[in-house]
């Protein structure tokens, strides 16, 4: 594949590993790790300027101007949206896996779990994370 | 990314309005913030596309471990991963187009502010318009051939430069609309299936303020994105013209050839006992915003929207040619509005068809007309003969 479908491009601190139980635990780790120290801070970065909102041709009477401005603002609020989910998504899918990982101790065993395990996963997944936040003195409806 | 867009129609704006000086006031704006929200969207792009590589190595290994075919679970689990993978993968589009169409807008913005500063520049080195006027005014007195000749002169270099910039104004936004079908919304997440169970603990509404989807608890804090807010002079918009403002050329006709863009809930102006009108040209449809049926862009100060009976045509639809155009293109006299660059911005609006289901202006609370009113009751009293017996 391409560098263009996002693919191919090397990311700083990250490799490929092995497939067993083992791995996945360790995977689960990096991941979170890549979530926690790149992908958090940038994305936060990002939305630094994304806050002034659609600052382009704010004095011009255009009406063509403004429908341009509006879809854009629109463009950001999806943005956001869509970058805040992509890294909340990545950091539950990985503590579930670590879950499950923990819970099932081979291969064998988690060919038994089910969707409620799974479930049950998620929710404390997601747990964890507003415990997380609570500790580090966050605010749980707006995040740091 | 479908064009035409009803949701964001623009318009056409009589820009012969105004002058040089108020053209350039409106190009002078720091675009600043917009670059940075450039490389913020590049930013965006690349940090989506490192961490889909991420995940889809993640996801290689998953499979390998779990594979999806071992039991319910791991389908369910590869199917939210797979989710996941394909949202970033719009993202990363969306945040790229959206990198390039700002980084055009912005381009186009600045070319317009040098080329109308130019303008500018040569527009002070003129005597003031009064000075002229005044000057032109005494060589016909005097009856000064030469006099009359030079006051002549320097009206038409200012009424030249004030056409430059008009028509600069014109193509730019005509260049920037163009950008608008390549901004890209990225489309509403999915959240179904087994990926959010919650809520667990209350907490706060979250307060992001953009009507935003953040039910969730979110380990990062969202920004609130101001609306984008109209333009200072776009009153004129809304009363379908007739504001003008400082710094206009005096006799301008009506300002813009368009009403009042959004409204998404309007309010209604009551004009009569029972009857109310939305006041906005603009309508809800099943396609997203389009022009409300019998709205007209440009319509006389004197009988705004509101003010007309149903049915009742406006004056430049009772009078094409007065709006510029032929009987034979009702869309161009509802699009067109005034004078300047209708050629062009009618043919590029040609495209922007209304929907079949625009909204009619209807009077609401009133009586049907095919029907009978209430019967009227006729009480003389008692004590009146005949009566009561």
């Amino acid at each position: 594949m391409d560098e263009g479908d996002g693919s191919s491009a090397a990311v700083p601190g990250w490799s490929g590993i092995a497939a067993d139980l083992s791995s996945l635990r360790q995977l689960a780790g990096q991941v979170r790790a890549e979530v926690d120290a790149t992908l958090r801070p940038r994305t936060r970065e990002a939305f630094g300027p994304f806050e002034a909102g659609a600052t382009f041709g704010a004095a011009s009477p255009s009406a063509d101007l403004h429908a341009v401005r509006e879809k854009y603002t629109d463009c950001l609020v999806a943005a956001v949206d869509q970058l805040v989910h992509q890294l909340d998504a990545s950091a539950r899918l990985v503590d579930v896996v670590s879950e499950i990982t923990q819970r099932y101790g081979s291969t064998d065993a988690l060919a038994r779990a089910t969707l409620t395990d799974l479930q049950d996963a998620f929710v404390n997944a997601a747990q964890a994370d507003r415990m997380r936040l609570f500790g580090a003195g966050g605010n749980p409806a707006g995040g740091l | 990314m479908t064009q035409p867009d009803t949701r964001y129609a623009g318009g056409c704006l009589d820009w012969t309005r105004y002058d040089v000086p108020t053209l350039a006031g409106f190009l002078d704006a720091d675009l600043s913030s917009g670059w940075s929200q450039v490389s913020a969207w590049w930013q965006a792009h690349d940090l989506t596309r490192e961490h889909l590589t991420v995940m889809r190595q993640a996801r290689d290994t998953i499979v390998r471990v779990w594979p999806p075919g071992t039991n319910q679970a791991a389908a369910a689990y590869v199917d939210q991963l797979d989710a996941l993978i394909a949202s970033m993968d719009t993202m990363r589009t969306a945040a790229e187009a959206n990198a390039q169409a700002l980084g055009g807008i912005l381009t186009t913005l600045t070319r317009a502010k040098s080329t109308v500063d130019d303008l500018h520049t040569q527009w002070r080195q003129q005597p003031a318009t009064w000075e002229a006027d005044a000057s032109l005014a005494a060589a016909i007195v005097t009856v000064d051939p030469k006099a009359i000749a030079e006051a002549t002169l320097v009206r038409d270099r200012k009424s030249a430069l004030n056409a430059k910039a008009q028509e600069v104004m014109r193509t730019t936004d005509q260049s920037v609309y163009e950008y608008l079908p390549r901004l890209t919304v990225v489309s509403p997440i999915s959240t179904s299936g087994v990926y959010h169970p919650t809520p667990v603990a209350p907490g706060p509404a979250p307060a992001n303020g953009n009507g935003s989807r953040s039910g969730a608890t979110s380990s990062v804090r969202r920004p609130v994105i101001p609306p984008a807010a109209l333009p200072a002079d776009s009153g004129s918009w809304l009363a379908g013209g007739g504001a003008v403002g400082p710094g206009t050329v005096p006799g301008g006709g009506n300002p813009l050839g368009r009403p009042a863009p959004p409204p998404t809930a309007g309010p209604v102006t009551p004009t009569g006992p029972g009857f109310a009108v939305p006041t906005s040209a603009w309508t809800q449809t099943s396609v997203g915003r389009v022009l409300r049926s019998g709205a007209v862009l440009g319509a006389p100060p004197e009988t705004p929207p509101g003010q007309r009976a149903v049915g009742q045509p406006t004056g430049d639809e009772a009078r094409p040619s007065q709006a510029g155009m032929s009987g034979s293109e009702p869309e161009a006299a509802m699009l067109g509005g005034g004078a300047g660059g209708l050629g062009r911005a009618a043919d590029r609006r040609r495209t922007r068809t209304l929907p079949p289901d625009t909204e009619w202006p209807v009077a609401q609370g009133v009586r049907p007309v095919l029907e009978p009113g209430p019967e009227p009751v006729h009480d003389p009293g008692p004590g009146v003969i005949g009566i009561d017996r």
